[in-house]
């Protein structure tokens, strides 16, 4: 048996194992590994027995893996990273599909389920109920996804024509099952977020308080 | 050695048959229970609407005309009446227009169901627009369609639709029709119908806290907007315009109109059989102009 025919024989044999393996795996990280395993392995076995469709198809296969491999692994990075600093969403913006936005345009209502969440990138965008306009670099919606009722607080209008990106609470949640860490630090994000909008609430509160205190005249 | 049981071909195939006929189950037309805490005048009003909303698409549309009407509970500024004119109102706008529609409606009169007043009697066909057409399909299949038409300068191409129920084949094909139900929630449509209709409750909750006086015509605007194709979607852009141009820059703090209940009964009035909205738009201005001239006015 020569070098060539070995080569086919054992790596048909890995190939078979890192294909069953990539079948059995749950989450997507593991499971882009073995596909790339798989990959270098086929491309190694269709050179040998002179397969070059095969060569080819894994030839394209090989960098899609490694590059949606690399998105996971940054995703992850850059989730964990905003939890230890400003808490910021930025990292999603990959994901995020551009709108554009007219003025008089509404983007969600009051009451109305909520589905997906906006990163605002140009134009004005104002809360109809309370008034506040937001700025650009705001993320809208995000803490919408864990609560229970599922319910938009207020209505958003665009003001003054602009982009959005945009991602459905579905595509988050794809991200989540993929992929266990993001779901992990995802849920700490969003737990720091609530936090430091009651600790927000919560000043504004002791604030008017003590406006009162000063306002009201000298009970002793 | 032990003796391995031989499990049946009967029971090796039961997981098979199992989903085979769970993907096969009838559509669960159950439906979702009255929200707690209507007024016992609105509830029989409610249970009809909820029935409607079944019979137009499904439990999970059901459940949403639910959620939306359940908006208005224990609000102290609405009282039964106009409860149940919303949710009256509520499910009519909420029952869209779209030629699957005049099917559902032919199809309900072959069951024994009163006539459609909005479809002509005697009427043959009932003509759409190409594009209301294939704004019915999703938008995978929509979005390709659609630069295709305009290339070939078809957008104001019109398609027929069948009313014929007197014969088997005029039933079938307006059954076929009807079967598109099972995807209006998914087509092109489907989501700006939702914004118009999300926007209507919007206007009541601002009228509510602006404009308490005027909450009652801002329900009955949704009357503008009847019948199917052309005439439809001019009454849906003559009830925006009125919101646009009457309604809106008031909550807004952007108008001012001393009786904007009578302003838009006048324009609702107006709107209502414009078949063109330039009615409509003479109407807003004079409204405009005579509110100009009120506020200009010094008073006595």
């Amino acid at each position: 048996m020569d070098t060539a025919q070995t080569i086919q024989q054992v790596g048909g044999v890995f190939a078979s194992i890192f294909v069953v393996a990539t079948y059995t795996m749950r989450t997507m990280i593991p499971l882009r590994v073995f596909g790339i395993l798989t990959n270098i392995v086929l491309i190694i076995v269709s050179y040998f027995s002179a397969h070059w469709a095969t060569l080819l198809l894994h030839a394209l296969l090989l960098p899609l893996n490694a590059y949606r491999l690399h998105q996971m692994l940054q995703l992850v990075r850059d989730v964990k990273q905003s939890v230890n600093s400003d808490l910021s969403m930025e990292w999603l913006k990959p994901f995020m599909t551009e709108r554009q936005c007219q003025t008089g345009e509404v983007l969600f209502y009051k009451d109305e389920k909520a589905e997906d969440m906006f990163y605002i990138v140009s134009g004005r965008y104002q809360l109809v109920e309370s008034g506040i306009e937001l700025p650009t670099g705001a993320i809208v919606g995000e803490l919408g996804m864990l609560s229970p009722s599922n319910k938009r607080t207020q209505t958003l209008e665009c003001i003054e024509g602009g982009l959005v990106l945009a991602v459905t609470y579905r595509q988050v949640e794809e991200l989540y099952v993929q992929n266990p860490s993001f779901g992990f630090y995802f849920l700490r994000l969003a737990s720091a977020r609530l936090f430091q909008n009651l600790a927000r609430a919560e000043a504004r509160l002791a604030e008017r308080d003590e406006r009162h205190a000063q306002a009201a005249p000298g009970t002793a | 050695m032990v003796k391995v049981p031989k499990v049946r071909m009967k029971e090796r195939l039961q997981p098979i048959r199992s989903a085979i006929s769970a993907l096969r189950r009838p559509e669960d037309r159950t439906p979702p229970p009255v929200p707690e805490g209507l007024a016992p005048d609105v509830v029989p009003v409610v249970e009809t609407c909820i029935r409607q909303m079944l019979d137009y698409q499904s439990v999970g549309y059901a459940d949403l005309y639910v959620d939306r009407i359940s908006r208005f509970i224990g609000r102290p500024e609405i009282d039964a009446d106009l409860h149940a004119e919303i949710a009256r109102l509520l499910a009519m706008r909420m029952a869209f227009r779209d030629p699957i529609r005049v099917a559902q409606r032919r199809l309900a009169e072959v069951e024994g169901a009163p006539p459609d007043p909005d479809i002509r009697a005697g009427a043959r066909f009932i003509w759409f627009s190409l594009p209301e057409v294939i704004a019915l399909l999703p938008a995978l299949v929509a979005d390709i369609l659609i630069p295709v038409i305009e290339t070939f300068g078809w957008q104001n191409a019109q398609v027929p639709v069948w009313l014929d129920i007197s014969g088997p084949i005029g039933i079938r094909a307006l059954r076929l029709l009807a079967w598109f139900r099972r995807y209006r929630l998914r087509s092109v449509r489907y989501p700006k119908e939702r914004a118009a209709v999300e926007r209507w409750l919007h206007m009541i909750d601002r009228a509510l806290a602006k404009r308490p006086e005027a909450v009652h015509e801002v329900v009955k605007s949704a009357e503008i907007i009847h019948g199917y194709g052309k005439r439809y979607r001019q009454t849906l852009a003559n009830w925006h315009l009125l919101i646009d141009a009457v309604a809106k820059p008031v909550f807004d703090g952007k108008q001012q109109i001393g009786d904007l209940p009578a302003a838009m009964a006048e324009a609702r009035a107006a709107a209502v059989s414009d078949p063109t909205g330039a009615a409509l738009r003479r109407t807003i201005d004079a409204i405009k102009t005579r509110e100009t001239a009120r506020v200009a006015a010094p008073a006595l």
